[in-house]
This record gives C-alpha cells, structure tokens and sequence, in this order.
C-alpha cells in the first residue's frame, strides 16, 4: 500500500512539474529562484571552463568594442532621423500649430491603449489633457493626463474601446492629398476603438467606424475633423491630421461594412511622436537626446558560462542577482551592442536571454540604405540562428502595411540592406541600442530579417545590464 | 548521515555541473556543436543504472540542479524533463541490465531526443505565451520555427555513442563510487 501510495504521489508530482513548466506561474518560479539561490556557488566551479575558449571570446570582444564610436553615431542618426519624420511632413498640417516631441517609453501594466511618454522636463507644465498626440502626420490618440512626480505623460490612443474622434472621409485612395483638396462636406463619421468583425487578415488592429453620416461606397481615406466636437479644446490643432484608409471588412447580408486602416503599428511601432498644441504653445520642440549608456544607469557583470547546455537555448548566466539590483527585462549590453535582455533574475544569479535564442522579442527600426525615414519593424521575435553560422539570426516580425513601407526602396524581390536598433516603449530596454546589420525581406506581411551581429554573443566574457533605477553613482568604473 | 554519502552527493552535483557547462561550451555551432553529446543526461541515466532504487529520486534531482546552475532553460522545465529521463530506468531495471553497454546507449538516444523535445515544446509555450498580445507575430513565429528536426537527432545520435563508449567511465568519475550499489547481479538486486 505504502509503495502504490508513493507511486501515486510521485505521478502527481510529476505531472505537476510538467504542467507548470508548461504554463508556468510568476510566484512559483520566483520561489524556485529564491530556494535555488546557492547553485551560485556551483556556476562559479563551472566558470572556468569558459577560458578554453579565451581566444574567441576575445576577438568576439574585440570586433564589438571596434563598432562602438559607429555604433553610437549611428544611433545618434537614427535619433535625428527620428525627430524629423516624427514632425507632421504635410505643410498643411505644421500651420496654426506648434509641436512638442515625446518618446514612448512604456504602457502601464495591462493597459496597451495608454502610452507613457518622456518629454522634456522644461515643458511638462505646457502639456495639458486634450492635446493631440501623432506620429508624423497621422493621429494617433489624445493626452489625458500627466504625472509631475515621475516627469511622465500619458496618451490614450483611439484604439481605447471609449475613445471617440470626429472624422471626415475623403474621396482620395490609395494615396491622401493635400487638405486643399478634399471635398468640403465628405462623409462624416466618428471612429473609437477597435474594430472588433472580421478582419481579413489575422492580427491586423484596425479602428471600428460609427454612425456615418451616408452610406460608405468604396474605400478612401479618413481625416480627424472635430469640427462638431464642441467639447475639443483642442480641436483645432487636431483637425486635418490622417486617421487611416477605410477598408471593407466584410459583406453580410449583400451589405458592406468598413473599418478603418491605420498606417501605424499601435501595438509595437509607436516610438517618437509628437503633442500638438497651438501655434506658438511649444517654444521648441527638441526632445533632448538621452544618454541611455551613463554608467549610473548600468553595473557590469562576468559571465559564467559560455553556451547553454540546451541546444536551442543562446544564453548566458551572470555573476550577479537581484540583489544587486537587476530586474527581468533588463536590457544587456556590449559596448553600444544590445546583447540581449534578463529573462530571470535570481537573487544570486542572472539569466540573459540572447539574440540568438528562438522567442527573443522586442520592438525595433531600422535605418535602411536609400531611405532617409527610419522603418518602424514594430515587434520583432527571433527564429534562432541562421543554419551553421554563429553570428547570423533569423528574426521575424509583421509590419502594418508593407506595401507603403517599402515601395519607395525595394526592387522587385531584393532584400534590403540595414541597420537595426531597439525601439522604446518597453521597461528597461532603451531606444537606439545597436542590434548589428541586417537583410530584409517581405513576404505578404511578414517581414523576415537575418541579423548579422558580427560577433558571436556566446563568447562573451563581460557584459553590462541595465538596472531598474539609476545607482546614483558609478558602476565600478567604466560604461559599457 | 554518513560524511561519505554527503561528499559523494556533492561531487554528483558538481560533476554534473561541469558535464552540462562542458556540453554547452562545446556544442557552440557548426555540425560539431550539433553533435555534442548530452552529457549530464547520460551522466544521469548511467548512475540511476547503478544506484539503489531509494536513491533514484535523488540522482535526477542532484543531476537536474548540476545543469540549471549552468543553463537558462527553466528550473522547472529542467527537473521535470529530468524526472522523466529516469523513468524507464525505475520501469526497467529490475528486467534488464542497463549498465550494458547496449541498453544504456539504447536508453540515452531516447532519453536525449525526449530531453530535446522537451525543451523545445516548453520554449515554444511560453514563447507563444508571451507573444500572445501581438498575433500577427505569434502566428508568422509559429509558421517559421522548424526547430523540432535536424539538431535534436544529431545530439541524440551522438549521446547514443557517447553512452556506448563512456557511459561506465562518467558512472565511475571520482566521488561517485559510494553511490553505487555493491552488489553484482542487477535485476534482482534491483528489487531492493
């Protein structure tokens, strides 16, 4: 009876830890972090196994240190680039207004219609509820409140299911006009939310239509137009701005119903936008560029391994916790190089998720060879390494309307050449860290890449991991 | 609590850690690193072979801590696949004689290619978990990652060998002795 009972128990056990393993929970991982703790000690036993490789690991450290000075000029490029295409390019739209730059630098927990942004300290007492929120010239939410504490301010975007913009359709598709020509009395309507029919297409985010004004008969381009919103302070400033391409979503019952198209990635493709006010409300614009590699903000690690006994799995385990004050998520550098980011953070010990492992995700751009815009890559994941080749990862994404993306730069069936950065928007990964250079490529609308990192990460011997709020002095030296 | 026992426990970790940072330094890139076999595992199921059945339990667990101290892979996703590593052993060995050269090969081929699937299926799960607010990207990452072929039969054709040649050698490094059992004849020792 005693052995059946054992018997039984270790079967519940078992399928416990494959159940949990599976579909893990935050607590019991952390728990398990914390129990397992002293295995610190043995990864250190382990540790100099990695000098049989000294060799590679210092020419891997070798090629990334060389970059550096390119690596940073290029971000400071693309930042500029940034700042530029952020600005509404239509001429119409710059009139009667003044613009304030913004960075979005997260969303607050479970909420992916809010969005965080920096702006400059000066001007925080200038932003105020109701000013319109765009990327270039497409309107993308509006401010709802700012927090003085944190020199935060929060956007809520159209895709909030309560969120309601006045809107006009013009009789121009497939590319928008000049205000001066679209025709006095369109089609009015109001858009909010998301569409929630089918799509068409699996994942698109498209903006839900209410209460046209007429009958929709073919597909055309929608403007903000708040004229009729008594309520919009700052209806002015918003007007005009391009809300997307009405698509038809579906026929039903010989009727047809529309949604709207938005030209951006709101899930993972809003970086740098900027807070309309009126003309002479925002003195200057500039968002200052911030040093995301001062060494305040950073501590340096050893690395205790090289390689991860798992195949599929590129990793590194760092000789530091979060003790030390290292949270998961934080982004891992070498020199300007992202690395990777924390995938657990232990109280004694770290595990970085590399580049290179299947599943690694974040939002990126790039800057492509012939195209002065930078190309927003929303949320990119890897697919693990290239066959045979140790600097090389296949990474893949989905972009919203590629066509238009990448119309003005690719041949027919060329790869593009480019350089690919992190975007903002999530905790502790900051904007504008290399990745290396890469090939891409479109298929439908998966956007497929092969990142050339130059170096194999494995190699590794020091790296440097962003900390979730700055130590307030240096780091033990040197910045990454 | 015998001194003995405790050292020869300790040094299974600490073998078993350098088995699992050696196979992931080496299994770096390239056809080699592909090939290399999964030493913690076929250090696992060659001591399981040897050891006490009362003591089966402990060999994974210690054999599973040696490797999460070296690898990203969950602690959770380590100690179950661990877990059913061994059960074939707790199934067989009172039938056959798995320190024979052919079915300890025979057992870690299979029990590294689970290990291999196993590891890909819980990297999948959480991946899909955790791209689960963005499907477009869930959906082309699902539709591309082809990671289950090529690699995970090379290691464990590998292991396979690897447990042929030095199965016995990995059961009989240093400290690991007193774990074994004394007796000689393994199937009916093994009802113990």
């Amino acid at each position: 009876v005693a052995s059946t009972t054992h018997s039984v128990l270790r079967g519940l056990g078992l399928a416990a830890m494959l159940s949990f393993a599976l579909a893990p929970r935050a607590s019991l991982e952390r728990a398990l972090d914390w129990t397992l703790a002293p295995l610190r000690v043995v990864a250190e036993v382990a540790a100099p196994l990695g000098w049989i490789e000294i060799r590679r690991t210092r020419a891997s450290e070798r090629a990334l240190a060389e970059r550096k000075l390119e690596d940073v000029r290029e971000r400071d490029a693309l930042a500029q680039a940034q700042a530029h295409f952020a600005l509404p390019q239509d001429p119409l739209l710059r009139g009667g207004r003044s613009f304030l730059q913004a960075e979005a630098i997260g969303r607050p927990e479970g909420q992916l219609d809010i969005l965080q942004l920096r702006v400059p300290s000066e001007a925080l007492d200038r932003v105020a509820p109701g000013m319109p929120v765009a990327s270039g010239d497409v309107y993308v939410g509006r401010i709802e409140r700012t927090d003085r504490d944190r020199g935060l301010v929060f956007a809520r975007l159209v895709t909030a299911g309560d969120f309601r913009v006045g809107a006009r359709v013009t009789e121009t598709a497939p590319e928008p006009q000049p205000l001066s020509l679209v025709p006095a009395e369109g089609i009015r309507l109001v858009l909010g939310g998301l569409d929630e029919g089918p799509t068409g297409r699996r994942g698109d985010v498209r903006l839900a239509v209410r209460h046209p004004s007429e009958p929709i008969q073919r597909q055309a381009w929608v403007r903000v137009d708040e004229e009729r919103s008594g309520a919009e302070r700052y209806r002015a400033q918003a007007n005009g701005f391009l809300l997307g391409r009405l698509v038809m979503r579906a026929a039903e019952k010989r009727s047809v119903s529309f949604s709207v198209e938005a030209p951006v990635d709101f899930r993972g493709g809003l970086f740098r936008l900027v807070i309309v006010g009126p003309a002479g409300h925002f003195p200057d614009p500039g968002l200052e560029l911030a040093d995301v590699l001062a060494s305040s903000d950073w501590i340096a690690s050893r690395t205790l391994t090289r390689g991860d006994p798992a195949r599929l799995r590129d990793s590194l385990k760092l000789a530091l916790g979060a003790l030390n004050g290292v949270e998961t998520g934080a982004a891992v550098v070498f020199g300007a190089r992202l690395v990777g980011r924390v995938v657990r953070a232990g109280p004694l010990l770290v595990d970085v998720q590399l580049l290179g492992e299947p599943g690694f995700a974040l939002p990126a751009l790039a800057l492509v060879e012939g195209r002065e815009q930078p190309l927003e890559l929303g949320r990119i994941v890897s697919l693990g390494r290239a066959q045979g080749s140790r600097t090389r990862i296949r990474f893949v994404g989905a972009l919203v309307r590629p066509e238009e993306s990448f119309q003005s730069v690719q041949g027919a069936g060329d790869a593009l050449r480019a350089r690919v950065f992190s975007g903002s928007g999530e905790a502790l990964l900051p904007a504008g860290l290399c990745l290396g250079s890469a090939e891409l490529s479109i298929r439908g609308h998966v956007l497929e890449l092969v990142l050339d990192t130059q170096s194999d990460l494995r190699d590794l011997s020091r790296v440097w991991v962003r900390l979730g709020r700055a130590v307030g002095s240096d780091s033990g030296g040197a910045r990454p | 609590v015998k001194l003995d026992l405790v050292l020869a426990w300790l040094a299974l970790l600490l073998w078993a850690t350098l088995a699992a940072a050696a196979q992931g330094a080496l299994g770096h890139g390239g056809w080699l690193g592909r090939a290399t076999p999964d030493l913690c595992a076929i250090l696992c199921l060659a001591l399981a072979a040897r050891v006490d059945k009362r003591d089966l339990d402990r060999v994974w667990i210690t054999c599973a801590l040696g490797r999460a101290a070296v690898s990203a892979e969950a602690p959770l996703a380590i100690l179950s696949g661990m877990a059913v590593l061994v059960l074939p052993v707790r199934w067989m060995r009172s039938v056959v004689d798995l320190r024979a050269p052919l079915a300890r090969a025979l057992l870690a081929g299979v029990g590294c290619l689970f290990l291999e699937v196993w590891s890909a299926w819980v990297l999948r799960e959480r991946t899909l978990a955790a791209l689960g607010a963005v499907p477009a990207v869930a959906e082309a990452w699902s539709s591309r990652a082809g990671w289950f072929a090529g690699g995970g039969w090379a290691r464990a054709l590998a292991s396979t060998a690897a447990a042929l040649l030095l199965g016995g050698a990995l059961a009989s490094l240093p400290g690991l002795r007193s774990l074994q059992r004394r007796k000689t004849w393994a199937p009916a020792d093994s009802w113990r």
